[in-house]
């Protein structure tokens, strides 16, 4: 049970004072009975929101007050009959009893309640867990396909192949592996960073050496870079990082028309580092735009068009306590924002 | 033109057979072996011009490999793994190999690999007395750098120690460690980080753009090269 907070503590100290005092005024009018079945109801309280050890102490006090002001002989603690002894007693036994049982009782629905909670997210996580699976399922299969169709087809002995019409299909294949090999490192990689399997190796680094070396790898753009000189160290994983650049810049190639400009801002926020990946292509609509970097699929279950690639960004980002957040261009396109934190220098 | 010839060293008989037939297709002379013991008795045996070794072996550790043939041999080693293995890879570079292929590759980047080192190897590793590029001269008899307007570029001695030592095998792959150790000793072959400092001014003074340098490269948890085209 959670320790008891300040407003609890306050409360339980000024209840039973509170209830004797405005029972001291009807003493004449009310039975000894009642004034223990009034008094219960505060105990049961107090024990209720203070544990059952407490509970007992109060019922203790409790009974000792009322005895003092209400049990004759008044104004002591002496019992004239054994009637009134007997009440005494059964509502110290009474209150105590109650008290602990209320207190178990809500000790019990607490845990209900977090076994609930506990329950709701191990549900949320599945839900994320298998609209993963089945966008990564949808993004295997694609370049499996492609590649099992084509090499069958290059393979089958009915038809024969001109140069032209081989090379397209080599090349459509080798595409089709290197976007096979993407996603499999992409998911090695993500798989190792939640199993804690690969550290994350925070050091000052230059935004130059990671951006430079992601758009190495990457397809050709038309980037235009804006990064100043004296853009401060970011305190991150070099490498890391990388692969979130080279992820967007895929992403940004796979879902922009070629030759869309593309420019790579870079710039100073605070504590923080900000990187602009900003493109001029055909954007988002607004439902598209919603969780998108959250939710992996839509709600026909259907992958969505940018989910997969910016779910592993995202992915990244978040490892190197960074944030991310996407908005629609001016005259249209995607940008998405990254912020880092600043190396202390 | 005597054609080179290279072991490959590689247990998976896939790559094996794709990589024979895609060298010996560009004149290579090629002999196999899939175990470090038999990579050991074949270097012995046929002195090839480079080596092709892929670190995940049966019977040996790729480092201990490396480390064991150093011993005997300065043969240009060019080492085959799995991009997630970085510190291996790191290791294979501080054991002493050359170059890195990083598993899945295209021929063509391991056959523009094989290129500079053999470039490399037929001059007889003598370094270069000067290095011309459209940016820059330097010449390292005069211990002086030109712009190409012929203007000097004043270098600090471990500004010029780094270009010295990057330049005495262009297109090399140094890891950081050697570097550190060349220019400022053994004792500093941690410090990454004044390396790294030390990087970014000479990108300053020597590359037209330097957030996007294409002379001084940085390998990202390797090491750095210099590129000259």
């Amino acid at each position: 049970m959670d320790r008891p907070r300040h407003w609890q503590r306050l409360l339980v100290i000024a209840l039973n004072p509170a209830i004797t005092a405005l029972l001291l005024p009807l003493r004449t009018h009310l039975d000894l009975g009642s004034v223990f079945l009034i008094q219960l109801v505060g105990v049961m309280v107090s024990a209720s929101l203070m544990g059952p050890l407490a509970g007992a102490g109060i019922a203790l006090i409790t009974a000792l007050v009322t005895n003092w002001f209400f049990v004759p002989p008044l104004y002591s603690l002496a019992i004239s009959s054994y009637d009134n002894l007997i009440a005494t007693l059964i509502f110290v036994i009474v209150a105590s009893a109650s008290g602990w049982l209320l207190s178990l009782m809500r000790g019990k629905n607490e845990l209900l309640l977090r076994s609930n909670l506990e329950q709701q997210r191990m549900r949320d996580s599945e839900d994320t867990r298998t609209t993963l699976l089945a966008s990564v399922g949808h993004d295997l299969r694609t370049p499996i396909a492609g590649i099992k169709a084509t090499v069958s087809g290059l393979r089958a002995g009915d038809v024969s192949w001109s140069k032209a019409e081989t090379a397209e299909a080599l090349a459509a294949i080798e595409e089709g592996v290197d976007r096979l090999q993407e996603l499999v490192s992409n998911l090695l990689d993500m798989s190792r960073l939640e199993a804690g399997v690969v550290a994350v190796k925070f050091e000052p680094t230059e935004l130059s050496d990671p951006l430079n070396s992601a758009i190495r790898l990457a397809p050709k753009l038309n980037l235009r870079l804006d990064i100043p000189s004296r853009l401060p160290l970011i305190m991150t994983d070099a490498v890391l990082l990388e692969r979130a650049l080279h992820n967007l810049l895929v992403n940004v190639h796979t879902h922009t028309p070629r030759g869309t400009l593309v420019e790579i801002v870079a710039s100073q926020a605070n504590d923080q580092v900000r990187i602009d990946v900003i493109d001029h292509g055909p954007g988002l609509s607004g439902m598209e735009m919603q969780g998108l970097f959250a939710r992996m699929s839509s709600s026909d279950g259907e992958p969505r068009r940018r989910g997969l690639g910016l779910a592993i960004v995202n992915g990244f980002v978040t490892s190197l306590n960074g944030r991310i957040a996407a908005a629609t261009t001016r005259n249209g396109g995607l940008t998405v924002s990254i912020w880092l934190p600043k190396a202390i220098q | 033109m005597i054609a080179h010839s290279l072991l490959i060293v590689e247990d998976d008989l896939q790559l094996k057979r794709a990589l024979t037939v895609n060298l010996e297709a560009r004149n290579y002379q090629v002999n196999t072996a899939g175990t470090g013991e038999e990579a050991l008795q074949s270097l012995a045996a046929t002195e090839p011009d480079v080596l092709i070794l892929d670190l995940g072996l049966p019977d040996i550790d790729g480092v201990d490999l490396i480390v064991q043939i150093r011993q005997t041999s300065r043969i240009p080693i060019i080492v085959l793994s799995a991009r997630d293995r970085e510190i291996e890879k790191v290791r294979a570079l501080d054991a002493g190999a050359d170059d890195y292929v990083t598993k899945p590759f295209g021929i063509d980047e391991l056959l523009a690999r094989l290129r500079v080192i053999l470039r490399r190897n037929d001059q007889q590793e003598v370094p270069p007395k000067s290095i011309q590029t459209a940016d820059f001269d330097i010449n390292f008899d005069k211990l002086s750098i030109t712009d190409n307007d012929g203007q000097s570029i004043k270098l600090t001695r471990i500004e010029w120690g780094i270009i010295e030592f990057l330049a005495s095998s262009p297109g090399k792959l140094f890891t950081a460690k050697q570097i550190l150790t060349n220019v400022w000793g053994a004792a500093y072959s941690d410090d990454t980080q004044t390396l790294r400092v030390h990087v970014s001014q000479l990108r300053r003074k020597l590359e037209p753009e330097p957030a996007t340098p294409k002379y001084l490269i940085t390998e990202l948890g390797m090491g750095y090269r210099l590129v000259i085209e």
